[in-house]
């Protein structure tokens, strides 16, 4: 049965291309295709690879918004950038391409200790993320959180997925509200766990969302701790007004 | 450099037919079949005074064209694209009431782009090239057994997506073939 099979496919096979024909003049179309300089694979891997570390430093790979840095160090120099100003209880977060907004604390009467740096979101977001809480430090990885804490997250999300249907859909599988803050679209979390974090995205601007996370804060407290940012143009025009 | 030129151009010549339908079964499709070609040769080309004093330069070419067709197949991840018009449905000259054996080549060489490449030029190298496994297995790089079980599992593929075996073949293929040939020559 084999044997016939195969001679069956071997009369298919020739009966297939019987009248294929290389067309006429195709010695000579190779023949007078100039050659090309050919490097080699190691040639090719070397500027392959300068090609990639040229635009690795240049920001365009890593996804870095300041060209010339990578994100990283962008971040760095965001958080030094960030001063506490115990005098007028203000603090300024000031993200890594030139948004900053203003957390006036004592609108929502949170403890303002410290600020540490509490990592990124993940692909397709670019992030600016502080953390205020009461002791001044980020609680450890995997650490109790004490009764009673109360601590806040502020960030910017920036980036192609740094929408609110996108977050809806991805970050909360749709457990979340609808709700607006002073007239932009907001979506707020209703999920329980996270340590009963409460969470409120709203979108500042294509492409742009702010968020707040807070422990041990009611919606209203969380509301307000939104209420009270604000980009770094209003900050002396109007600090405080929603 | 003229000499090699025309040596060059004769081996074409001489090869060039045989090396394009190998090509045809290897990618599915008359285009990508005559790039493919074009490839081997023009790299021929670029070595041909190595080559052609080599024992066997179409050997050579073969495998540049295999390798070629494999790794098309590898950077695309696609199936091989076959165009209903590569393949020959014609009914032949005096055979116009065998339709089924037009059918036939068109569903293997169907089948043929729908199974993974590396059977695929076991196949082709084994059972249009005619080569013995020992000389397909030099070629691909590989052992006598594995081109065996290639073989084994590509035909099994065949047998069941070509639908080959549902056709009355009480005339062989082969004998049609012949007698369409005969027919028309």
């Amino acid at each position: 049965m084999t044997a016939t099979f195969e001679s069956q496919v071997r009369s298919a096979m020739t009966a297939a291309v019987r009248d294929v024909q290389l067309p006429a003049g195709f010695a000579e179309r190779i023949i007078t295709t100039p050659k090309s300089p050919q490097l080699s694979y190691r040639a090719r891997f070397a500027v392959t690879v300068a090609a990639v570390l040229c635009l690795a430093s240049a920001g365009v790979l890593l996804g870095g918004e300041v060209p010339g840095r990578s994100p990283d160090q962008a971040w760095a120099a965001s958080i030094a950038s960030v001063t506490p100003q115990p005098s007028d209880k203000k603090v300024s977060l000031l993200d890594v391409s030139g948004l900053s907004v203003t957390f006036l604390p004592d609108d929502v009467r949170a403890p303002v200790g410290g600020m540490s740096f509490i990592g990124s979101a993940g692909p397709g977001y670019s992030l600016t993320s502080q953390l205020i809480s009461g002791n001044g430090q980020a609680p450890p990885q995997g650490a109790e959180r004490p009764p009673g804490e109360r601590s806040l997250t502020v960030s910017v999300l920036r980036g192609p997925k740094a929408d609110l249907s996108h977050i809806r859909a991805t970050m909360f599988m749709g457990a979340t509200e609808d709700t607006s803050l002073a007239g932009a679209p907001a979506v707020r979390s209703v999920i329980k766990s996270d340590g009963g974090a409460k969470h409120l995205y709203w979108q500042i601007a294509p492409g742009v969302v702010a968020h707040v996370g807070a422990l041990g804060l009611d919606n209203e407290e969380v509301v307000a701790v939104a209420a009270g940012m604000r980009p770094a143009s209003d900050q002396v025009a109007g600090a405080g007004q929603p | 450099m003229k000499s090699d030129d025309a040596a060059f151009s004769e081996f074409v010549q001489t090869t060039g037919t045989r090396l394009l339908r190998t090509s045809v079964l290897l990618a599915g499709n008359a285009a990508d079949a005559e790039d493919l070609v074009q490839v081997a040769y023009e790299k021929a080309y670029k070595n041909w005074s190595k080559i052609h004093a080599a024992d066997h330069p179409e050997a050579y070419v073969r495998r540049i064209l295999v390798n070629s067709a494999t790794s098309r197949w590898r950077k695309t991840r696609s199936r091989p694209r076959v165009a209903s018009d590569d393949v020959d449905r014609r009914p032949p000259d005096g055979l116009a009431g065998k339709n089924e054996q037009v059918d036939i080549r068109g569903d293997l060489v169907r089948a043929l782009a729908t199974i993974p490449a590396q059977q695929r030029a076991v196949l082709v190298l084994r059972y249009y090239c005619d080569l013995p496994e020992a000389e397909v297995a030099s070629l691909l790089k590989c052992s006598p057994g594995t081109v065996k079980s290639r073989a084994s599992r590509g035909l099994e593929k065949l047998r069941i997506s070509s639908g080959l075996s549902g056709y009355n073949l009480k005339s062989s293929p082969a004998n049609l073939i012949d007698q369409n040939v005969r027919s028309t020559s």
